[in-house]
């Protein structure tokens, strides 16, 4: 019966054909509950399309619409990054290798102010432990610089070389000399493969850089392919004559 | 035939679901009988369209979304059920309507009654029949489509089909013995 009853309502909405729809129809002269049914199905069928409204919202509709364009945004610029993700790490890796290139071919290497500084540190200076004879200062240059015509020792008179350390900076060996004049002492770093000081001023004169360090005026500069710093409690000015004292002595025979 | 992303598919995709967004938004509504709920749901189901419109077949668009959109409401629902909100889609625990007593309310009286009295009375009708009568009667899908959209055989959309409006004469028949269009059986 419960068959005969659906069938009814195939019939009524049109999905029977062929054997079963005879059958059905059959059934529908037949039999009144089943004519019935079928007239409750049309009539169901009918007042539903009529009585029951259609919804509509334009504004949920433009909601639908603008969600689907963030989507096909948010896509296109995922496809974009997937598909030439490899191209820009590799055009950032070039990027970082010529910049450490040039650094290394073409720039002039730099050490930090803070570096430097550390040279002050009783334990970055590893004292020689005996008195420097003035004899032996063109060997320690030498040694720590890899050459011996350093004018600073070349005049005696002027400058005394009373102390002596060795220090290992970021892997360079680096050298402390105490040197002494006639307006005191002052300390010369020597280190090796450095041109300048990052945080020094660059621009103070061709010449020279000078900073401050640990409140006291240091002034460095480049010789050859090393740095000498000079740094004492007296004033840049009193060091830059200093410097250029130093500089202008004639080098070691 | 599968369609390729892009804009075309975009725009493709937004004519096919215009032309049916009613269609969506009925459906929406008359599951979830909230208005703001039928929005989310209706959009949810265009976002997740758009998003598979790669892997669809071609073939009945309608059909298509109204599935996700009906598959995205069940989904809601079973996580409601998860919860304890009190709904049942099991359709062996639903009781039949009971067989029609007295005069069955004849075309005359349905013409007479209003929308909204035959709009309450497919509210109360059980879930899944509902649904096969909207997607049926209200949407005019063919029983293959509501097979399609529900997922489920055809012989099932037949069954729904016809005990969802055996529930809806029910409905609008106590209706109108209320009303007073049709008379109450002397055993009642």
């Amino acid at each position: 019966m419960k068959d005969e009853l659906e069938l009814m309502h195939a019939l009524a909405d049109g999905e029977l054909s062929g054997e079963e729809e005879r059958e059905a129809r059959r059934l529908l002269e037949s039999s009144p509950a089943a004519q019935a049914e079928y007239e409750w199905a049309k009539a169901c069928r009918s007042a539903v399309q009529s009585k029951c409204s259609r919804h509509d919202s334009a504004e949920c509709w433009e909601k639908a619409k603008r969600q689907i364009a963030d989507i096909e945004r948010s896509r296109s610029i995922e496809s974009f990054v997937g598909r030439y993700s490899w191209a820009l790490c590799g055009f950032l890796l070039c990027t970082v290798l010529a910049a450490g290139l040039v650094q290394r071919l073409g720039g002039r290497p730099q050490i930090s102010d803070a570096t430097m500084a550390g040279l002050f540190s009783p334990e970055n200076l590893a004292p020689l432990g005996r008195e420097v004879a003035q004899a032996e200062i063109p060997t320690l240059i030498q040694d720590t610089l890899g050459r011996a015509n350093e004018s600073l020792v070349s005049v005696p008179e002027i400058f005394r070389v009373v102390g002596a350390d060795r220090a290992v900076l970021e892997g360079r060996q680096a050298l402390h000399l105490l040197i002494e004049d006639r307006s005191g002492q002052f300390s010369a770093f020597l280190v090796p493969g450095v041109a300048g000081v990052q945080g020094f001023d660059q621009e103070f004169s061709a010449d020279y850089q000078v900073g401050v360090l640990f409140d006291q005026p240091c002034v460095a500069w480049s010789n050859g392919d090393s740095l000498v710093m000079i740094t004492a409690a007296r004033s840049a000015g009193e060091l830059l004559q200093t410097a250029d004292l130093l500089r202008s002595a004639e080098p070691l025979p | 035939m599968l369609f390729k992303r892009g804009r075309s598919a975009r725009e493709q995709f937004e004519r096919q679901t215009e032309a049916i967004f009613p269609a969506l938004m009925g459906v929406a509504l008359r599951l979830t009988r909230n208005q703001e709920e039928a929005e989310d749901l209706t959009q949810e189901a265009i976002v997740r369209g758009f998003d598979a419109f790669d892997r669809f077949d071609g073939q009945n668009f309608k059909a298509w979304m109204l599935r996700i959109l009906t598959n995205l409401y069940i989904n809601r629902y079973r996580r409601l059920k998860r919860t304890g909100t009190n709904v049942s889609l099991d359709e062996e625990k639903m009781q039949e309507p009971a067989a029609p007593e007295g005069e069955l309310p004849d075309r005359a009286i349905l013409d007479s009654m209003l929308s909204a009295d035959v709009e309450a009375a497919l509210e109360r009708v059980p879930e899944s029949f509902r649904l096969a009568v909207i997607l049926s009667d209200l949407e005019g899908l063919s029983y293959e489509e509501v097979a399609q959209a529900l997922e489920v055989p055809i012989g099932t959309v037949r069954s729904r089909i016809a005990r969802g409006r055996a529930h809806l004469r029910a409905e609008l028949e106590s209706f109108a013995v209320e009303m007073g269009y049709i008379k109450r059986s002397a055993g009642e």
